[in-house]
């Protein structure tokens, strides 16, 4: 293992290496920053010029850019009040109030060492449990494959906010759009229409940018993005005294363990986590009345827990190949199409490009602390001088681009416009979006697995109630679905 | 554009739902593969069980009502919209023809002028800013091949 490490560290401290992962949480950070676009619109853009670097440099590239989006949104919503993403929606409570009363440098200090305490409890964490869970994954077969796809796919259909029955639909729908093209089993091809190009299946990048980035484009110029104000004149990001860092210790570190456990539950997702952690925060205070009126714990609370998601998420990534939010879900289609299958051979066969990825993380976090503790004016400043008459050609032209520079195939574009008509009807006829990119990823693995298991048991369904480990995953997590919405409907009488 | 104005939209997406399913399914039946084989072969068995949990969804929403203010929204610059997506059929039907960089040049210009810009000399920066630059950084450090236009082809000397 030792070796393993040192050859890790020979990769991540290059100084290629190093301004990839600079550069790839400023870039982060700014499209985090950019109401409307977020962590995972800024993950699906970057894609394409990832997919052209080594994989350990490419996914240390991702996983910046993955951290730094997360980051970004807190900082949209303590200065402009606008959450830059649906977990930052969390930290507007308390941000914004402590910002617009004066004190935007103590909220910016606040969310950024709250970031980068989540961020690297959930690095050291996915580096040292990650492993061992890999191992006891050999004990999954198909039936637990099956229950966790299903379950992965029910936790973040129906915690999303909103209608179940819509988050049900997006789903179901992103696993039927997986069924399209060849079965990988038999070589006969479904929902092709004589359609030569669809024979490999519906392309993933092609249908994330659509249904994700052109929809956001088709939005923006439906509704403009509205920046009511300019950042304060004298944005000074300020580190939190020792003394109120010591008194609100216990947030900081329950925050984040919260965030990477339930990071670690398939589909729960960061908003999930940050919402619970804020509640949670509330309920153990000795002033919970502060709360939403710029309570340090506030602020704290749900940035730890939303950037703890992110390497919590990794957990069942790496050693399930079952993403643990969208954002994973996507970086799992990336792994796939890089040949690298998450599992317990992933960690015997390429090792040091995981340990690359969890000392990546770490520098990421470290990064972005320096990054947001000094250059977030100048970050404000450039979201303030970009006209969206420049920004919305720019992006789609971007997005273009990055669909075609996969197959260089015409025919991408056309799904990308396809699924960006899609994307946009989602948005306005309030259907969630992140289920449908969990069905279209998990769908392959759910489907064989469901397909095998049903083998096994000679067509019998009850195969998924008689093995002990798959019925134990059922009971678990219907238990951790009622928790976290017990949870979640407590939290939001409270608030 | 009057049908974009309408509020209520559950129940035409459960209707539209419903419909979807009924006709997909149907289209499973016309799948070439060897029936009898059992799970393993059967290739429309997922697709099958998907489609019926769709046109359940699709029943349930036909009946809920929409008790979120944000689901009444209607779709309000259709115009736009719309001539921004005869644009994208435009720009992607002319990539071949063209070639990237007068198609992309045109194309970004439209998009500017679309989305409000009026001041010329920031639309045709925008252009050419954004087309140089995608195309030095995709053709030439990334090495993917951008289109070359069957009937035009201009490429920049990097």
């Amino acid at each position: 293992m030792w070796e393993t490490i040192q050859a890790s560290l020979g990769i991540v401290f290059q100084i290629k290496s190093i301004l990839i992962i600079i550069f790839s949480t400023f870039m982060g950070i700014l499209i985090g920053v950019i109401p409307g676009l977020g962590s995972f619109v800024a993950i699906v853009m970057m894609i394409p010029f990832v997919m052209n670097l080594a994989p350990e440099v490419g996914l240390m590239a991702i996983i910046g850019i993955y951290v730094g989006g997360m980051y970004g949104g807190g900082i949209a919503s303590a200065i402009l009040g606008i959450p830059g993403t649906p977990m930052a929606a969390a930290t507007l409570l308390d941000a914004h109030p402590m910002a617009e009363r004066g004190e935007a440098g103590k909220a910016i200090g606040l969310i950024t060492t709250a970031s980068v305490c989540g961020g690297l409890i959930s690095a050291f964490i996915l580096m040292i449990f990650s492993p061992l869970l890999a191992r006891v994954a050999l004990l999954f077969g198909p039936p637990e494959y099956t229950v966790l796809c299903i379950m992965g796919l029910s936790t973040v259909a129906i915690l999303v906010t909103g209608s179940t029955v819509k988050g049900l639909i997006s789903a179901f729908f992103g696993l039927l759009v997986s069924t399209a093209g060849t079965d990988i089993t038999t070589s006969f091809t479904r929902f092709t229409f004589g359609i030569a190009e669809l024979e490999a299946g519906i392309p993933l990048l092609p249908l994330l940018l659509g249904t994700f980035a052109v929809s956001r484009a088709l939005l923006m110029i439906e509704e403009g993005i509205k920046i009511k104000k300019h950042p304060p004149k004298k944005l000074v990001p300020k580190y939190p005294s020792r003394k109120l860092v010591w008194r609100i210790k216990s947030t900081y570190i329950r925050s984040s363990l919260l965030g990477v456990f339930i990071g670690a539950i398939p589909g729960a997702g960061s908003t999930i986590a940050a919402y619970i952690s804020y509640g949670e925060a509330k309920r153990r205070s000795k002033n919970p009345e502060e709360f939403g009126k710029g309570a340090s714990e506030g602020v704290v609370a749900p940035e730890a827990a939303n950037n703890a998601e992110a390497g919590g998420a990794m957990i069942p990534m790496l050693t399930l190949a079952i993403p643990g939010d969208p954002q994973t879900a996507v970086i799992l289609g990336l792994l796939f199409v890089q040949g690298l299958i998450p599992g317990p051979n992933l960690y015997r066969d390429h090792g040091d490009l995981l340990y690359a990825l969890f000392i990546g993380m770490v520098l990421c976090n470290v990064a972005m602390f320096f990054i947001g503790m000094y250059g977030t004016r100048l970050l404000l400043k450039l979201l303030m001088i970009t006209k969206t008459t420049v920004l919305i050609p720019i992006l789609l032209l971007l997005v273009t681009l990055g669909a075609y520079s996969i197959t260089a195939s015409i025919f991408d574009l056309w799904i990308m416009w396809s699924f960006g008509i899609v994307g946009y009807a989602m948005n306005k006829f309030k259907i969630p979006q992140p289920p449908i990119v969990l069905g279209v990823v998990l769908g392959p693995i759910l489907e064989q697995a469901f397909r095998r298991s049903l083998a096994m048991s000679a067509g019998s369904p009850f195969i998924f109630f008689t093995r002990p480990l798959a019925l134990g995953l059922i009971l678990f997590i219907m238990f951790l679905l009622f928790w976290t919405k017990f949870s979640r409907k407590g939290m939001a009488d409270r608030t | 554009m009057i049908f974009l104005r309408i509020k209520i939209w559950n129940p035409i997406i459960g209707v539209s739902l419903i419909l979807f399913s009924v006709l997909a399914f149907g289209h499973t039946y016309t799948f070439d593969y060897p029936r009898g084989g059992g799970a393993m072969v059967d290739i429309a068995l997922f697709p099958r069980f998907l489609l019926i949990v769709l046109f359940i969804l699709g029943f349930l929403l036909l009946f809920r009502k929409a008790t979120d203010p944000a689901e009444r929204s209607s779709i309000t610059k259709e115009k736009y919209l719309l001539s921004l997506y005869i644009g994208l059929v435009a720009f992607t039907l002319s990539l071949p023809r063209l070639g990237f960089l007068i198609s992309a040049f045109f194309w970004v210009a439209y998009i500017c002028w679309l989305v409000g810009e009026r001041k010329w000399w920031i639309i045709l920066l925008t252009a050419f800013l954004g087309t140089t630059i995608g195309y030095y950084i995709f053709q030439v450090r990334l090495g993917i091949p951008l289109p070359e236009g069957s009937l035009v082809n201009i490429t920049l000397p990097m």
